[in-house]
């Protein structure tokens, strides 16, 4: 179980997801990036990174870290935003100390946004998003329930 | 914060164990011959080594179904040939995932499927065996017979994890064989366990030795040597002050038992990471410097002990 000040280190950063996926794109994103959150603008932003970070070893550099966050993020709400259930929260285990997506598919594994970028960076296929994407909707139905607009999802943390 | 339903349901996976070891095997490993020993072990991390070809292979979720089946044969081999183990939920750094309780005396919980990971991560193909090995030397072969998986499971529900005490006690239970029985076979001939200061610098000795290569540590066949010195180094703290006793772990040591004092001065000390960092540093006077360092606040033994097998019963 993660700790009450886990949860706060996670909530504060979800407070300002709004402000960085709608204002920042322009500055941390790809682009002329069409921020649709569908799956196919997965493989546009895994491009862009692999593209602006030519050596993995770059990534924790101060020049890329906003970069990653802001990808992270839009990965992760890419989530959130198609399949049911998933959700925001702490990292555990491997992934302590990270903002992670819950995925409700019966493995108990969370799904880092963070670390699969590394893990792209790594690889450097191209698809390594998008492949995680579709082991996602293999098991999560899609989502049917709404969610407030994104302005207002996190409008309450932070 | 809008909260993921991801709580996973142990029993529901316990229950599934009977298709999971039939079709499930069948289906992820075609051709895989499950005669659950050690040697499919071996077989079973060559083919995962083929199938999971880089150290982030255990996190991709493509490959989670792969990773649970492994991870089930591996639990299910060692409650085969092994008495005494059994699945639990997991504890410590393995809150919420089923691990194996293994009646070896070593206080980490296995999980095999963090083994799945460690073998992506090491990749060089004795995890398993390696893990065989170390319950092997400590754990008697199994006598008593065993249901089918699928009469085992079926109506099953997996045990608890315990709170911090009942791990710790569980541990304890395992002391006098640990120290009377099987010590004595991890130390040269001759080594005599006088549970003493002066005894500290020998037994560092043989840990350096032991322990030598780099990450030896990490080995299961190592575990239970590491075990028993920790155990021993916890006696001689125990025996040389009045208000030492074993206590759970705290903070950065909270998976350990350590040797407590409660007296407002003395800091508590963990047994396991001393032996790991004598074997770590390779200088030979760290476990005496410690000792030394923690008697200049303990209260020095003055109330006499009674005989492990009373401390500690079975």
């Amino acid at each position: 179980m993660a700790t009450a000040e886990a949860r706060q280190e996670v909530e504060t950063w979800l407070g300002a997801m709004w402000f960085e996926l709608v204002n920042e794109v322009w500055d941390k994103g790809p682009e002329d990036f069409d921020d649709t959150y569908e799956r196919d603008s997965l493989d546009v932003l895994e491009a862009f990174l692999l593209q602006a970070i030519p050596d993995p070893a770059l990534a924790a550099k101060p020049d890329y870290i906003d970069h990653l966050d802001w990808a992270a993020r839009y990965f992760g709400e890419t989530l959130v935003e198609r399949f049911e259930g998933c959700a925001w929260q702490p990292g555990e285990g491997r992934y302590a100390g990270l903002p992670v997506i819950g995925v409700p598919d019966g493995t108990g594994l969370q799904e880092s946004p963070l670390s699969r970028l590394n893990i792209a960076l790594e690889r450097r296929t191209g698809h390594e998003l998008t492949r995680a994407y579709d082991a996602v909707a293999a098991a999560v139905p899609a989502r049917t329930t709404e969610l407030p607009p994104l302005e207002e999802r996190y409008a309450d943390l932070g | 914060m809008t909260q993921a339903d991801v709580a996973r349901d142990l029993d529901a996976w316990l229950q599934d164990m009977g298709e999971a070891l039939t079709e499930g095997l069948r289906r992820e490993l075609p051709g895989f011959a499950a005669n659950a020993d050690r040697a499919s072990l071996a077989a079973l991390e060559t083919i995962l080594l083929e199938r999971l070809p880089d150290k982030f292979s255990a996190e991709d979720r493509d490959a989670q179904r792969l990773v649970d089946i492994a991870a089930r044969y591996v639990g299910e081999t060692l409650i085969w040939n092994f008495q005494g183990c059994f699945w639990r939920e997991g504890y410590g750094t393995f809150e919420g995932v089923p691990v194996l309780a293994i009646p070896d005396g070593i206080f980490q919980p296995t999980c095999p499927e963090q083994l799945i990971d460690v073998i992506v991560r090491r990749r060089d193909g004795e995890v398993l065996t390696d893990l065989y090995d170390g319950v092997a030397e400590l754990v008697p072969g199994r006598t008593t017979p065993l249901d089918s998986v699928e009469d085992r499971y079926q109506d099953a529900t997996m045990p608890p994890a315990p709170d911090n005490a009942e791990a710790l006690a569980i541990w304890l239970r395992s002391m006098q064989v640990g120290l009377e029985e099987q010590l004595a076979g991890y130390l040269p001939a001759g080594f005599e366990l006088t549970y003493d200061r002066a005894s500290l610098e020998r037994l560092e000795a043989v840990i350096m030795e032991r322990l030598e290569e780099e990450d030896s540590d990490l080995k299961r066949v190592n575990a239970g040597f590491i075990d028993r010195c920790a155990r021993y180094l916890g006696e001689v703290y125990v025996r040389a002050g009045e208000d030492a006793r074993w206590d759970t772990g705290e903070g950065m040591y909270h998976w350990y038992p350590m040797i407590g004092y409660h007296d407002g001065q003395t800091m508590a000390v963990s047994p396991q990471s001393l032996v790991r960092t004598a074997a770590d540093r390779q200088r030979g006077t760290l476990l005496t410097m410690v000792f030394d360092n923690t008697a200049q606040t303990a209260r020095a033994r003055t109330t006499p002990l009674a005989p492990l097998a009373e401390r500690f019963p079975v």
